[in-house]
């Protein structure tokens, strides 16, 4: 559970107080940044999000409902934007959103050259091999607790193509853990 | 297990299974023992990316990089122009009914004003390049007319003349409103001539030249040139001088 920051301070950045923001960026910069990772795999690309997420932010902060929780909707922004970038960086990700033809297979990084690597490190190599579109659907389900509708919704695709994106995503990932058992 | 299964199994865990696929995992110890299974699994998905490390100043980073860049809904509305502050002005609640009376009794304004200055400005011009027209028609006929009687052929020349006398007198009448000096006097002039063979006998027309003997008369030969000139001054610009 995600600690919010006061509202008196997200009511003082929608007047347009930059101090105050200044404080909201010090609360969630952290937390946009690790999402944005999830979303990319990419250290580079998940600064550049976390950057455009926060200058969006405070541009459209008069539009923040108080009723809805802040870091919800800086997430929200957060995931948006790594859409977008994903978008940009790789065109082949809008023609691949809805096709059902991404069964390309994760290397098995268990067996030889990579024995040593830890499981934590095997999962993240593994996840950075994931298409964007399974990454995106993974992470937007699993981590971000979006019902599949709006995941499919979010990345333009069917419902049942999200269902078989993520479930394939899973076995993939699955994979990696069924190797360190068997190692 | 098949891949429907794990599928089945995978719903079942992001509680969006059906009611009865989610009885039939609670019901069954082996289905019960692989949910558990992919729920530990799905936690240590999760768990591995939590090892992504950012410095502990990232926020004061972060912040930095971005602080510049910050342009405020606030900070847009003083670098509106003038339309869109208008605009914004406008579309205010308590404002937007009277700028809607405004602006309808603005455009009702300027739709009657350019009605109006329309109007005025293609009747007048239209109606002198009628004018124009007419006139020239009337030259050529005059001109027609002068020149038959000169050579001493035609038929019913005294009506051709009463008739030509009769548009005479209405365009002299319709140019009085106009500026058009040069083609009234050329009326003038032709007037006289017409009204002698509309006023002569028949015989006189066929048989002998009428009194003003307008043939050999050198001022009929200038009316003659000045009929000509006028009726190319007509044809490539209808304009009445």
């Amino acid at each position: 559970m995600m600690n919010e920051i006061d509202k008196q301070t997200v009511q003082r950045a929608s007047q347009g107080d930059k101090q105050a923001f200044r404080l909201i960026v010090l609360h969630y910069a952290q937390a946009v940044n690790r999402l944005a990772y999830r979303y990319t795999a990419d250290a580079s690309y998940a600064e550049d999000i976390a950057q455009e997420t926060f200058i969006k932010a405070f541009q459209a902060i008069n539009r923040y409902q108080p009723q809805a929780k802040f870091s919800t909707w800086l997430l929200r922004i957060t995931t948006n934007s790594a859409i977008d970038y994903l978008r940009k960086a790789n065109r082949q990700m809008a023609t691949s959103l809805d096709t059902e033809d991404l069964q390309h297979d994760i290397p098995d990084h268990g067996l030889n050259t990579e024995d040593h690597l830890d499981l934590n490190q095997r999962l993240s190599k593994a996840m950075s091999d994931l298409s964007d579109v399974e990454r995106l659907a993974i992470t937007m389900k699993h981590h971000q607790g979006y019902s599949i509708d709006e995941t499919a919704k979010v990345l333009n695709i069917k419902s049942n193509a999200c269902k078989q994106t993520i479930f394939r995503a899973v076995q993939k990932l699955r994979k990696q853990l069924t190797v360190e058992v068997t190692v | 297990m098949k891949p429907t299964d794990d599928e089945k199994l995978l719903m079942v865990l992001f509680k969006e299974a059906d009611q009865d696929d989610v009885d039939s995992v609670l019901h069954s110890p082996t289905a019960c023992a692989q949910l558990d299974q992919l729920e530990a699994d799905m936690q240590a998905i999760n768990n591995a990316q939590n090892t992504y490390e950012l410095p502990s100043d990232y926020g004061q980073q972060l912040w930095h990089k971005i602080a510049d860049q910050l342009e405020s809904p606030a900070d847009n509305v003083s670098t509106l122009g003038w339309w869109q502050k208008l605009q914004n002005f406008l579309l205010q609640p308590q404002y937007s009914l009277a700028s809607f009376a405004l602006v309808s009794a603005l455009v009702m304004l300027a739709y009657f004003t350019g009605r109006q200055h329309s109007a005025d400005g293609i009747d007048g011009q239209l109606q002198e390049q009628l004018l124009a027209q007419n006139i020239q028609l009337h030259l050529t006929q005059s001109e027609i007319f002068l020149t038959q009687v000169s050579n001493g052929n035609g038929s019913n020349m005294q009506a051709t003349a009463q008739r030509l006398l009769s548009s005479n007198r209405i365009f002299k009448q319709a140019l009085a409103n106009h500026d058009g000096q040069f083609t009234q006097q050329i009326l003038q002039n032709l007037e006289p001539v017409l009204l002698e063979y509309a006023n002569s006998t028949p015989n006189q027309i066929h048989g002998q030249q009428p009194q003003a003997n307008w043939v050999n008369n050198t001022q009929s030969n200038d009316l003659l040139f000045q009929i000509k000139a006028m009726k190319q001054q007509l044809a490539q610009k209808s304009d009445i001088i």
